[in-house]
C-alpha cells in the first residue's frame, strides 16, 4: 500500500525515473498487477520508448485493465510509430466502448491536427466540449486553434478558462508563453517560458524553446522578430518591392534613400539570421 | 475518416514567406509549382485550393494576355518589361500567402518543422525563367511587326 502511494507521489511530482524504479520493484513482487503495468506503459509512452511500452500495455490488458484505457494508450503507441490508420481505429473502438470519455476525443483531435485535418479535429473538440466544457485538455487544444486563427478575443477567453481549471503552474506558463509567441509578443513569451523552464529544468524541449525565444526577444536582433511580426522576411520584402516600384514610377525624390534603407535593413536581418542559425547549430553540436 | 484519404501523413511545409524569393527570382511558374506543392503538403481544403487555382488563372491572364510586351498597354521590349512582369507574380505570392496562412500556422503549432526550399528552388526557378522567356518571346510581337 505504501509503495503504491509512493508511486503516485512520484508521478504527481513528475519524477518519472523514480516512479519507474518503484513500479518495477512492485511488479517484481506482484507480476500481474494491471494498474502498475498500465502506469509503467504510460511512463514509457511519455519517454517515447515504444517497445517497452507495448510489453507493459499488453501485460496490463492480459491482467484485466479497462479496455478503453488500453485502447487509448494503444492509439498513442500507433501514433508514435506512425501507424495512423491503426491509431484512428483504436480511437474509434475506444469511443464505441466509452463515448463520453473526453481524453479520447482530445487525443483523436490532436492526431487529426497533426495530420492536417483541422476541420474534423475542430468538430471532435466541439463534441468533447459539449460533454465536459471545463476539461483542461479540451480548452488547451481549442487554444491551439485560436492561436492559429489569430483570434485574440477568443484566445483570451480560452486562456482565462484554462487558468481557472489548470492547477499545474508550469503548464499555465507554457500556454501563456505560446499564446504570447503566436501573438508576436516575444518579451512576454520569453518571461513565461523561462518560468516554465525553471519549474522543470530537466526538460530538453523546454530548453530548446527558451533558447529560440531568447533570439526573438533580443534587442540587437530585433529586426528578425519585426519581420516575423509582419509574416516573415518575404512578406516585408514583397511590400518593399511593390512600394519601390510605385516610388520609381512617380520619381519620388526620397526614393533612393528609401531604397538604401530597405537594403541595409534586409542585409542586417539576413546577417543576424545567419548568425542565429550558426549559433543554434554550434549549441546543438557541443551540448 | 482516414480510410478514405489517400495522403495520410503528418503535414509538412516550406516557410511560406520564403516563396517571395521564388516569385521574385523564378517568376509565376516556379511560384505556382511551389505554392501548389505546399498546399498539397499542408492538405488545404478544396475551397482554398480552388481559390488558389482561380487566382493563378487570373494572374496568368493578366500577365500573358494583357501585359504582353510590344503590344497594347506595354509598348516596351521584352527585356524592359521583365521587372514590370514581376509585379503580378508578387501579387500572386501575396494571394497564395494569405490563402496558406491558416493551415501553415496550424502546422507550425502542431508539428513545428519546415522543409528546406533552397535545393529544389534553384532548379525550378531556372526552368521557370527559361519557360517564361520562351513564352514571352512567342506571344510578344516583334518590334518591326
Amino acid at each position: 500500500m505504501n509503495q503504491q502511494l509512493l508511486i503516485e507521489h512520484y508521478l504527481r511530482i513528475k519524477q518519472y525515473e523514480k516512479a519507474k524504479a518503484a513500479l518495477e520493484q512492485a511488479l517484481a513482487e506482484e507480476p500481474h498487477h494491471a494498474l502498475n503495468h498500465y502506469l509503467l506503459a504510460c511512463i514509457y509512452s511519455n519517454q517515447e520508448l515504444w517497445d517497452e511500452m507495448e510489453i507493459h500495455l499488453e501485460q496490463a490488458f492480459s491482467s484485466g485493465y479497462t479496455k478503453d484505457s488500453i485502447l487509448l494508450l494503444r492509439a498513442k503507441l500507433f501514433t508514435g510509430r506512425g501507424y495512423w490508420h491503426k491509431a484512428e481505429h483504436a480511437y474509434i473502438e475506444a469511443l464505441s466502448i466509452n463515448p463520453n470519455r473526453v481524453d479520447t476525443y482530445v487525443n483523436y483531435a490532436e492526431l487529426l491536427l497533426h495530420l492536417g485535418y483541422y476541420r474534423e479535429a475542430s468538430k471532435l473538440l466541439e463534441t468533447a466540449e459539449s460533454i465536459h466544457p471545463q476539461d483542461k485538455n479540451v480548452i488547451r487544444c481549442q487554444q491551439y486553434l485560436q492561436m492559429a486563427k489569430d483570434n485574440k478575443k477568443n484566445l483570451v477567453q480560452h486562456m482565462e478558462r484554462y487558468m481557472d481549471v489548470e492547477n499545474d503552474q508550469m503548464k499555465i506558463h507554457i500556454q501563456l508563453g505560446l499564446a504570447a509567441y503566436y501573438q508576436n509578443d516575444y518579451y512576454t513569451a520569453k518571461k513565461h517560458l523561462r518560468e516554465a523552464f525553471l519549474m522543470n529544468p530537466t526538460s530538453p524541449d523546454l530548453l530548446n524553446v527558451v533558447r529560440l525565444i531568447e533570439y526573438d526577444a533580443h534587442p540587437l536582433i530585433r529586426s528578425m522578430s519585426w519581420t516575423q511580426t509582419m509574416g516573415g522576411l518575404g512578406i516585408v520584402l514583397c511590400y518593399a518591392v511593390l512600394i519601390l516600384f510605385v516610388i520609381g514610377h512617380f520619381n519620388w525624390k526620397f526614393g533612393p534613400w528609401l531604397f538604401h534603407a530597405i537594403w541595409i535593413f534586409v542585409f542586417y536581418t539576413m546577417l543576424t539570421r545567419m548568425i542565429v542559425w550558426l549559433h543554434i547549430r554550434l549549441i546543438r553540436k557541443f551540448t | 475518416m482516414l480510410d478514405n484519404k489517400a495522403n495520410v501523413n503528418p503535414t509538412r511545409s516550406y516557410t511560406i514567406a520564403n516563396l517571395f524569393f521564388v516569385a521574385l527570382i523564378g517568376g509565376s511558374f516556379a511560384l505556382v509549382f511551389f505554392g501548389f506543392a505546399n498546399a498539397r503538403m499542408l492538405k488545404v481544403s478544396s475551397a482554398r485550393f480552388y481559390l488558389m487555382l482561380m487566382s493563378m488563372l487570373s494572374i496568368f491572364v493578366i500577365k500573358f494576355l494583357v501585359l504582353v510586351p510590344n503590344s497594347g498597354i506595354m509598348v516596351i521590349p521584352v527585356i524592359d518589361a521583365v521587372p514590370i512582369l514581376r509585379i503580378p507574380d508578387l501579387i500572386l505570392f501575396l494571394i497564395f500567402y494569405h490563402i496558406l496562412r491558416l493551415p501553415y500556422r496550424i502546422h507550425m503549432i502542431m508539428n513545428y518543422e519546415v522543409t528546406y526550399l533552397l535545393p529544389r528552388a534553384l532548379v525550378v526557378c531556372l526552368l521557370s525563367i527559361l519557360l517564361e522567356g520562351v513564352i514571352l518571346e512567342i506571344i510578344s510581337p516583334t518590334e518591326e511587326g
